[in-house]
């Protein structure tokens, strides 16, 4: 209980906190406005001014009917469960069984699940429409994120965080990423369908299009709406920690780092940074091509997923395989 | 094998009145099959004013400031309509000067409309960036107006035989320098979404007008222009000394995706402030000496008995205004054509068969005009 704590009041808060700051900062740099300035030095407190301004909005209905919370419950509970396979260091690692990075897989398509019983509940037809484009792009999306993460798999020998990691080094040209020619495009594919399955911007049709507004995102106010926007940052972050681990190094440190720190706490600590930085370096490159790019259509992202992501990733399953046969 | 086929009524979908996908106050009744449109109403008269009943209630010389909100976003073409129309009742002449700063305000007004529109069809795909771009960009050119007639929107600055006020001192400069800011910027749009493959795959081929469309409801301006048809007032039926000037009329391209979609009005509008910013920079580099006004209104202005029916091209279209007068303090009817009525009248027709998801871009791309068509 007091690990589950540590994680979420010293690693998620606080990263939600900082990433909704830097995005914001990031996106106002990229259109040449001053951004977030006025809620403490440089802006820096915005995120907490956020979170009032959410706080006090009301519900679109004045009580939340309580199947919908229970929906909500059962969503936020299911993509929580993945705090326990979140490989964020070695020392701390809850969940680190061969089926662990298969969880937020299938929590993904849990959380999809739930918002299309949140969606059909509320009743309107924006609502529906959206969550259903946010149901069809969790299937789609998770075929072609399972085989990247296959192809992994393959290359480490095993499917367990430490199987994976010890796949790696510390120095980038020991990472997964630069394995075999395949493994780029796999952690190509890896990103895009991950987005593609929690609905994340530019890939979040179902959410955020000006036509559902009344939809799945106005549902909610207070602190349902804080529930909902902070497990969208969540899910975003997960991917974002599974991406690094899987293909960047994770959170290993270079060995002389390792033998100073020793075992315990600072070595989580220093292991929790690295694997911060890494995540939050990766998320904020992602957001700058959210900033300039168009939001896609439902079925042009459903295109995308069957027509291009599956066959690559089939393909560079094939490769990162016959690699591994005949290179290694 | 047996396959089942999944029968579901169609879901009755009522948009607005105020809703981010619409393009003003107006409501949109929508039949949609899953995500496919199959048939659409609309309701407009959310935004009616009772413009041209006002018209008629106040002095000839009250009346400009209330033409001004014809169209908000360019209210220069309301005034200019109207004047137009009482200097031909009243037989007024217009110097040459006052001509010239017309077209220069006229042309201003277009870009920035037109830049206005880019914004919007950035916005309705999802592109934030260029939308503060593009209007960071608009800013330069309402600065401008604001140098010119102190106002930024609702100008006022247009009078019977002229206009309010002579050019101030290091205005022609500040419209070069403008014009070429945005001869800059518009590669830099280009660069940034104008090919930008995301923004392709959602405006091309999406809320087709096909030319048939066009020639039965009436539609002018860039719409028809990227569907093909050249129909330009200000070259079938010049005004101002339009005449004088050596410009084309852009028109869609069928090499560059389908003709008449979203993204050749798009293009259209984009190569029409490029073709605006020319006229700019050829007319400010001749601006000739002389008044600014031929006559001098008063408040118990009259004009003789008689009617007239003015047309220019404003940044929609075709807009024009039927003005008589009975010899009184006021106009006895005034009536206005605007380019926006058509192109509503023509969207049950246009968004049939459209994904609901393209319900956005396609009525950001035709760049309707609410205020206009409500009056």
């Amino acid at each position: 209980m007091s690990w589950l704590l540590t994680v979420f009041f010293f690693v998620l808060f606080p990263s939600a906190a900082l990433m909704g700051y830097l995005g914001r900062k990031l996106g106002a740099d990229l259109q040449a406005r001053v951004g977030p300035n006025r809620a403490g030095p440089a802006g820096f407190f915005q995120p907490a001014a956020d979170l009032l301004k959410a706080l006090q909005k009301e519900d679109a209905a004045r009580t939340t009917p309580i199947f919908q919370q229970l929906c909500l419950a059962a969503l936020v509970g299911l993509l929580f469960s993945t705090v326990t396979v979140l490989p964020l260091n070695s020392q701390y690692l809850v969940l680190n069984a061969d089926l662990s990075i298969f969880l937020p897989l299938w929590a993904g398509l849990g959380v999809a699940m739930m918002s299309l019983f949140i969606g059909f509940y509320h009743g309107s037809v924006p609502s529906w429409i959206s969550v259903l484009r946010v149901a069809f792009q969790a299937v789609t999306g998770a075929f072609p994120a399972l085989i990247a993460m296959l192809c992994v798999g393959v290359q480490a020998g095993g499917f367990r965080w430490t199987q994976i990691l010890d796949a790696q080094g510390a120095n980038p040209v020991s990472w997964i990423l630069v394995k075999n020619p395949a493994e780029p495009f796999a952690c190509l594919i890896f990103i895009v369908s991950g987005l593609i399955l929690f609905s994340e911007p530019p890939m979040d049709s179902g959410i955020s299009r000006s036509e559902t507004s009344g939809g799945l995102s106005s549902v909610w106010g207070g602190r349902n709406l804080v529930l909902f926007k902070f497990s969208r940052f969540y899910a975003f972050f997960l991917w974002s920690a599974m991406t690094v681990t899987l293909f960047f190094g994770g959170w290993l440190l270079p060995q002389w780092i390792q033998e100073a720190l020793g075992v315990g706490a600072p070595l989580a600590v220093v292991e929790t940074l690295t694997l911060l930085l890494k995540c939050f370096g990766l998320m904020l490159i992602i957001e700058a091509i959210i900033r300039v790019n168009p939001r896609t259509r439902a079925d042009q992202i459903t295109g995308l997923s069957w027509r291009v992501l599956s066959p690559l990733a089939l393909i560079a399953l094939m490769v990162s395989s016959l690699w591994k046969v005949y290179v290694v | 094998v047996r396959f089942e086929v999944l029968k579901t009524d169609p879901s009755t979908w009522e948009i607005g009145p105020y809703h981010p996908a619409l393009p003003g106050p107006m409501k949109l009744r929508l039949q949609s099959d899953g995500e496919l449109i199959i048939s659409a109403r609309y309701e407009i008269g959310y935004l009616h004013r009772g413009l041209e009943k006002c018209l008629e209630l106040h002095p000839w010389i009250a009346s400009i400031a209330y033409v001004d909100h014809l169209e908000p976003e360019a209210s220069a073409f309301g005034e200019a309509a109207y004047c137009l129309a009482v200097e031909e009742i009243g037989k007024i002449p217009v110097p040459p000067r006052a001509k010239v700063i017309r077209i220069i305000l006229l042309e201003l007004s277009r870009v920035s409309s037109h830049l206005s529109a880019v914004a919007k069809m950035a916005s309705s795909v999802g592109t934030e960036t260029a939308v503060h771009y593009v209007l960071r960009d608009r800013e330069r050119i309402l600065d401008l107006f604001e140098l010119l007639s102190g106002a930024r929107f609702s100008l006022n600055f247009m009078r019977f035989g002229g206009v309010a006020s002579d050019i101030t001192e290091g205005f022609i400069e500040r419209v070069l320098e403008v014009c070429e800011m945005v001869r800059h910027r518009l590669k830099e749009y280009n660069d940034l979404f104008t090919f930008n493959h995301a923004f392709l795959d959602r405006t091309r081929a999406v809320g087709v007008l096909d030319r048939k469309t066009v020639l039965d409801f009436g539609i002018t301006g860039p719409n028809a222009r990227a569907s093909g048809v050249g129909f330009d007032v200000r070259k079938q039926h010049p005004y101002l000394g339009y005449e004088e000037l050596d410009f084309e009329t852009p028109l869609g391209r069928e090499d560059e995706g389908m003709l008449g979609d979203a993204h050749g009005r798009f293009m259209v509008r984009l190569r029409e402030i490029a073709q605006s910013i020319e006229i700019l920079k050829h007319i400010s580099e001749g601006i000739p000496p002389g008044d600014f006004a031929s006559i001098r209104v008063e408040r118990d202005f009259r004009l003789p008995r008689g009617e007239a029916f003015s047309r220019i091209e404003s940044p929609r279209g075709l807009m024009g205004c039927h003005l008589v007068s009975d010899g009184g303090a006021t106009p006895a009817r005034a009536q206005f054509t605007t380019p926006s009525s058509a192109v509503v009248g023509a969207l049950p027709l246009l968004l049939k068969g459209a994904r609901t998801e393209d319900l956005a871009p396609i009525l950001s791309s035709l760049d309707i005009s609410v205020a206009e068509a409500d009056r």
